[in-house]
């Protein structure tokens, strides 16, 4: 029932902890989220760290009405230094949720770390992940 | 004459019209009026039956009153003759003596008026007087142009009811009827009858009168004109009886239906009220065991989640959530919430509600939110980016919320949702407001009750020494109860600072339970904390407290190992009474019982105690313990100590993550016996000395970023940065564990142990984390699966008013 209090829309909001309204919100650092629209795809640039504080801003900017009729949806993990299960959660999420519509989903740019825990939970056998954006996109 | 019956008791319209008919063919052919008379009263006292079929009417006397002086019916009207009248029985059928004709012969011929004929037939004289016969007899002859009919009805209530000789025969009640029967000519009926007539049935006989005056007139060939008007006037008595009795059940049916109308319309009232009434009363009774349930409810966890329970479950709702404040130690506020009808993982994708405007009157305490439609109200929709529920939300047509607010102040809220809508009623939304009063007190009971607790718990921290940190050597205890058993137990543990840098080292178990046992072993405590301090040699220290063990508990069985460990001299003296022998691991990691000298328990007079020398070189752990912890119902205690002696021979660790593995594997919460543990560790250098670092939470997911910042300060801090990634993962998933799950402040330790890095997340929920492995599939349960890849061990431990979660890596 409760908007996020992630960005809205494709703008880029950056990272800071949140000034808003006092003790009904947590505080801490929130993701820097940069989309760049294609003709049938969408690049979602992620900074910051993705965990149990940050998945929600994530998942609500990755599950708006616009972006879920992207046919396919990159999220480019470059500028991403840590995942924790909670980020984990998210991308099965969405992958799920995505492919249940018939459209599709990758991550690219893992850093050591988030490749290594993507491992260790046997999620790279279910998420597709590519090395680079142009990688997905020139696989077609 | 079988269809000529006609059963008095069942005497309606159709028995008068075939009434009528049988009478007029009974009399065809008489050839007088006389004649016709007899046969009228034999019709009659035949046909009339009673509700069994018998006859009804033993007597039945057909009176006609006549013009004299002629012979029957012969008029002789001659001018100015003073016509004299006669009444005279005609007919007579049945016995009935003060009549006394022979059967078929009228004996009874009277003028009238005259007292002598009242007397003899009172009834048809009173009818044919009511109705003016004598009056026809004036002088001028003239036929007044009277006519009509009567009918006269005596029951044996009434004044000259049957006389005595009647009665004995069994008749009730009395019947006259009659009227003119052609001009001056009138005739009577007189029915003796055994059964009671009913009003109505009196009043159909105006018609019987008509059809008995036709019967009467066609024994006498009487004028065609006559009889045409006693046909009509007969027709026309059937027409306005039957119009009475149309118009009577007319107005009975409309009596009737209004009446109907009336007693459903009351039945429908009392219907609705018993409705209201059993919905009173069970509202009164749900909101009594909601009630009962969280008043006896003092933990908050298990209240709210109650609280939410009950109050979904009265609501009628598809799921419900209660957010509510908790003020942390440190006195900020912050929000929970709790679920009930829907898994939480659901919800863990939401960010916290805001003070949207849909939210804003039950987070403000300003009243109750009931809508048929939440996506239709005015104050939906205007926050971005979602405008509206986030996309994967539950969806919400129907909302209820009401706010919990205690002396002004907001305590939470209950929000409930269902995916269509109008389904919450005014009845739910008093369920819930009385839930939720109910819940405001309950609350505030909880927090009070807490405070007291906390309290008390305070004080146990003060009376429970907590063993002092001694340079160079990393201790830690353990003291817990037995499984099943929550009373005081007679084990200790001390730790005993000494002068010159020695330290004494302290087990004991005094046998027995309860208050007694414990009361002995602080005096014991006591004292050997002050010979500890006299500087006695730890044979001495067991011979003074076997002496005072027999002064101040005669025959109370105590064990007790004292030991001094010298660090300068790498070595450890120890005695032994009666009590499980310490275990050394040296740092070859060789263990060995210090079981060579064992003297007898306490108690037993001043006796010296055998002492043993044990080189403790750098490097070495020592394990003092009770024997709860290797004695085991169903389980040799020699075989207890042989899984000790592994386990210590074993990989070791951090100190504290030692003490609670061995825990586990030993004892696994199944003790029988208090377990107290003593477990110590000399560094090989100052480098691994213990440091730590500490920082509190509120259980929001901002601590999980911080918890992972300070980590990895940490860690650089101590030069071990190839541990920040893994350390900085495992706080992370700890944290966000303890944030998900156990939503109560925590607290965060991170220590470094030599070659070891421990991990501890400290709340105060007593529920356990569970190692769930999830399908790959899945969205949720990954973080222990996380800490569980990555830590060389983890594990809980319960404490006092909660537990702690930790987690040790190896530094190299």
């Amino acid at each position: 029932m409760t908007p996020s209090t992630g960005p809205e829309g494709y703008t880029s909001a950056h990272g800071s902890p949140s000034a808003d309204a006092g003790s009904l919100l947590p505080t801490g650092p929130t993701l820097t989220l940069a989309s760049h629209r294609g003709p049938r795809h969408a690049v979602v640039a992620v900074e910051g760290p993705i965990d149990y504080h940050t998945a929600p801003q994530l998942l609500g900017h990755l599950t708006t009405k616009e972006m879920q009729h992207v046919p396919l949806l990159i999220l480019d993990l470059t500028g991403v230094d840590f995942c924790d299960s909670s980020a984990l959660g998210a991308f099965v999420d969405i992958h799920r949720r995505r492919s249940d519509a018939g459209r599709r989903f990758a991550l690219t740019g893992l850093q050591s770390e988030v490749r290594r825990i993507l491992e260790l939970t046997q999620l790279t056998s279910v998420l597709p992940v590519h090395a680079t954006v142009k990688d997905v996109l020139s696989e077609g | 004459m079988q269809d000529t019956r006609f059963d008095l008791s069942a005497f309606g319209l159709s028995e008068v019209a075939r009434c009528g008919v049988h009478l007029r063919e009974a009399v065809s052919g008489a050839s007088s009026a006389d004649a016709a008379a007899q046969v009228v009263a034999e019709f009659f006292h035949d046909s009339l039956v009673d509700g069994r079929g018998d006859r009804a009417c033993p007597v039945v006397g057909v009176f006609l009153s006549r013009p004299q002086a002629a012979p029957a019916a012969q008029v002789v009207a001659g001018p100015r003759a003073r016509q004299e009248r006669r009444l005279s029985l005609a007919g007579l059928s049945g016995a009935y003596a003060p009549w006394h004709g022979t059967e078929g012969s009228a004996a009874l011929d009277l003028p009238v008026p005259s007292p002598e004929a009242a007397r003899q037939a009172p009834l048809a004289y009173r009818l044919l007087d009511r109705l003016g016969a004598w009056a026809t007899a004036d002088p001028d002859g003239a036929v007044p142009p009277l006519s009509g009919v009567d009918v006269v009805h005596v029951s044996d209530s009434q004044e000259d009811a049957p006389d005595e000789a009647l009665r004995a025969e069994g008749v009730r009640s009395l019947l006259a009827f009659g009227g003119t029967l052609s001009p001056g000519e009138w005739f009577a009926v007189v029915l003796f009858c055994r059964v009671a007539l009913a009003a109505d049935v009196v009043d159909l006989f105006s018609a019987v009168t008509s059809s008995a005056r036709l019967a009467l007139l066609s024994g006498g060939r009487p004028p065609p004109a006559l009889e045409a008007e006693a046909v009509r006037t007969s027709l026309e008595d059937m027409e306005n009886l039957v119009a009475r009795r149309a118009a009577h059940l007319q107005s009975t049916v409309a009596r009737l239906s209004s009446v109907t109308a009336d007693l459903r319309r009351s039945q429908q009232e009392l219907e609705q009220r018993e409705r209201q009434l059993r919905d009173e009363a069970t509202i009164v009774e749900l909101l009594q065991q909601a009630g009962s349930a969280l008043a006896a409810e003092l933990d908050l966890d298990t209240l709210v989640q109650h609280a939410v329970d009950a109050a979904t479950g009265l609501s009628g709702a598809a799921f419900g959530a209660f957010f509510y404040n908790v003020l942390g130690e440190t006195g900020e506020s912050y929000l929970l919430y709790v679920l009930s009808g829907v898994d939480r993982s659901v919800f863990d994708k939401f960010p916290m509600p805001r003070n949207t405007q849909v939210f804003e009157e039950t987070f403000r305490g300003l009243g109750v939110m009931r809508s048929d439609d939440i996506t239709a109200d005015p104050r939906y929709g205007h926050n971005s980016p979602h405008h509206g529920m986030p996309e994967g939300h539950l969806p919400v047509r129907s909302y209820l919320a009401v706010p919990v607010t205690s002396r002004g102040t907001v305590l939470g809220g209950f929000f409930f949702g269902h995916p269509e809508r109008g389904v919450f009623t005014e009845r739910h939304e008093r369920l819930v407001t009385g839930v939720a009063a109910q819940t405001a007190v309950a609350l505030h009971n909880a927090q009070t009750y807490r405070q007291e607790r906390e309290a008390a718990m305070e004080l146990q921290r003060h009376l429970l020494p907590t063993l002092p940190r001694v340079e160079g050597i990393a201790s830690t205890s353990r003291y817990l109860p037995a499984a099943r058993d929550r009373g005081a137990g007679g084990d200790w543990v001390d730790l005993i600072p000494l002068p010159d840098g020695e330290v004494a080292l302290v087990v004991g178990d005094v046998m027995g339970k309860g208050v007694r046992a414990a009361a002995v072993m602080g005096q014991i405590r006591t004292a050997c904390r002050a010979y500890a301090r006299l500087g006695l040699a730890p044979s001495e220290v067991l011979e003074h407290l076997s002496v005072l063990v027999d002064d101040i508990a005669p025959g109370c069985i105590t064990t007790c190992v004292y030991a001094v460990l010298d660090p300068a001299e790498d070595r450890l003296r120890a005695a032994v009474a009666g009590h499980l022998p310490p275990v050394l691991r040296d740092p070859q990691g060789r263990v060995r019982f210090l079981d060579e000298r064992v003297g007898p328990p306490l108690g037993v007079g001043r006796r010296r105690y055998p002492q043993q020398e044990i080189p403790v070189p750098p490097g070495s752990r020592l394990l003092l313990y009770t024997d709860g912890l290797v004695e085991r119902r169903g389980r040799p205690i020699d075989d207890g100590l042989r899984s000790l002696r592994e386990l210590l021979a074993g990989p070791v660790g951090e100190i504290e993550a030692d003490c609670d593995s061995w825990l586990d594997t030993l004892a696994d919460g199944q003790h029988d016996d208090d377990i107290a543990m003593l477990y110590l560790h000399r560094p090989e250098d100052a480098s691994q000395q213990v440091s730590a670092v500490v920082r509190e939470y509120a259980p929001v997911s901002g601590a999980v970023p911080d918890a992972r910042q300070l980590v990895s300060e940490a860690l650089h801090e101590w030069n071990l940065q190839h541990l920040v990634n893994d350390m900085m993962l495992i706080a992370d998933e700890m944290v966000a564990n303890a944030v998900r799950h156990a939503r109560t402040p925590l607290r965060v330790e991170l220590r470094r142990a030599g070659e070891r890095v421990v991990l501890e997340v400290t709340d105060s929920s007593t529920e356990e984390p569970r190692l769930i492995v999830s399908h790959p599939g899945e969205f949720g349960h990954r973080g222990i699966f996380l800490v569980n890849a990555i830590a060389t061990r983890w594990g809980t431990r319960r404490i006092d008013g909660g537990k702690v979660v930790w987690a040790e890596v190896k530094a190299s």
